[in-house]
């Protein structure tokens, strides 16, 4: 009887192994994403560039202008997990991704998997680059390869125990990695489409201003879409951006474009934080996208923040 | 209606640098901090109008706001004694503690900025576009690393 039992928990553990590295695999490019990518077009990749903001973590800290493209990593990002070292993407053949094809860039992109095909911690937001279109990546990966090569070899990140396990990683993209857009048939003044997009995908607005489930390590909580929250990484809170309790109602499209043109809000508070660096990056964007995201921000259902 | 929007802001500003005035040396250097940053608001708000031609173009009031932010921000760096980095819903950053000497010359780098913009005189709403991004540009990168947000 006991033999019997022990057999079976033997019998069910290998099961359930076996399950768990089939669940946590890590997908290469679909067919479908493999064929939407086309050949770059680097001009219109400059403005994805910004919009997704690839400089605020990938350059060094408080970098201005052109220091901004250069993407030798290295920031400390210090979260619930442990701290993330962002790595290397400037086009170094060696340190950086200077020798990947435009199919691991957008597997990395789109899916979290690194060319030797292993997870890609969440910290870096491919859940919100996966909405990206394939002309898009494309145009950002031509691009990066036209910016300066940085040598820095890339550092291990430093993270508690249970985190350190990247497969299951394959887990955490099954319950929340999904590229389809957030919030759809909103209505509303102006161009919401192209904000939704620029807001949605590149622009990964929700990865910091939507709080997340599973005790914050869980994905982008959409019941609570941009409502605001602790923040992921460093210290306070993030502002809810909707039309909620303590967001940003009061404000119209116009006052939110030109906040994020020239980061002052309508009573003439500055940026800060983070948000400083984001905001840089806005100035680059045409007027309409900045109006288009504002307008997008309008739309979007209104939440309160939660305490 | 401008001339209203003109005076009333012009009051703002002048009774928000005085209660920062009348707190400067008082119990509560929270408080304030935080009369000071608004009265600055106000200022830079007014600066921004003219520069935009929301508001019409006054020199002596442009000069009135940039002598606003130079007297707050020649008086700022006094009002962090240890221990108010707590309480009364401070938005201070504890960065600011653990690198006085940063924080200060962050400080004194926005009391110059305005002190040479006060010495230029701008005399157009034109010649309030630079000085705006200087100091504007102070605004943001003290915030960026000096205050969170609770």
């Amino acid at each position: 009887m006991l033999r019997k039992l022990f057999t079976a928990a033997l019998v069910l553990a290998a099961v359930g192994i076996a399950a768990f590295w089939a669940l946590t695999r890590p997908q290469g490019l679909s067919r479908v994403q493999q064929a939407s990518l086309v050949e770059g077009d680097a001009a219109a990749g400059e403005t994805i560039f910004w919009a997704g903001g690839c400089g605020s973590c990938h350059a060094d800290k408080g970098a201005k202008g052109d220091d901004k493209k250069r993407l030798g990593g290295g920031h400390r990002l210090d979260t619930p997990a442990g701290i993330f070292v962002t790595p290397n993407i400037s086009p170094d053949p060696v340190t950086g991704i200077g020798n990947w094809s435009l199919e691991a860039f957008a597997n990395a992109m789109w899916n979290g998997v690194s060319p030797r095909g292993s997870h890609y911690y969440p910290a870096f937001p491919y859940a919100s680059y996966a909405r990206m279109s394939g002309g898009d990546v494309s145009n950002l990966f031509a691009f990066l390869r036209t910016l300066e090569p940085v040598m820095r070899e890339n550092e291990p990140h430093e993270l508690a125990l249970p985190f350190k396990l990247r497969r299951g990683i394959g887990l955490w993209k099954r319950l929340f990695l999904d590229p389809a857009p957030v919030k759809t048939g909103l209505q509303g003044e102006g161009d919401i489409e192209r904000g939704r997009y620029l807001a949605e995908g590149p622009g990964h607005c929700g990865e910091c201003h939507t709080p997340r489930t599973l005790f914050g390590f869980g994905g982008m909580d959409e019941g609570h879409w941009l409502g605001g929250g602790p923040a992921p990484e460093g210290d306070g809170k993030i502002p809810n951006i909707t039309s909620g309790e303590g967001g940003i109602g009061g404000w119209s499209a116009a006052e939110i474009a030109s906040y994020l043109e020239t980061g002052f809000t309508p009573d003439f508070d500055s940026v800060g934080g983070a948000m400083v660096s984001v905001q840089d990056n806005m100035t680059h964007l045409s007027k309409e996208d900045r109006a288009a995201i504002a307008a997008y921000l309008k739309a979007v259902p209104a939440v309160d923040i939660i305490r | 209606m401008q001339k209203l929007v003109v005076a009333t802001v012009a009051a703002a500003l002048v009774s928000g640098s005085l209660a920062f005035a009348a707190s400067h040396g008082g119990a509560d250097p929270i408080a304030t901090r935080k009369n000071g940053m608004q009265a600055n608001g106000l200022a830079i708000g007014l600066l921004a109008g003219m520069a935009k031609g929301d508001v019409p173009f006054n020199d002596k009031q442009a000069l009135a706001a940039l002598k606003t932010m130079n007297f707050v921000f020649a008086n700022f760096g006094q009002h962090f004694p240890e221990g108010s980095d707590m309480g009364g819903n401070t938005t201070a950053s504890p960065k600011i503690w653990q690198d006085m000497a940063g924080f200060t010359a962050a400080v004194d780098k926005a009391t110059m900025d305005t002190a040479a913009a006060i010495e230029a005189a701008p005399a157009s709403a034109e010649a309030l576009g630079p000085i705006l991004g200087s100091v504007g540009g102070n605004c943001k990168s003290c915030h960026e690393t000096y205050r969170v947000k609770g």
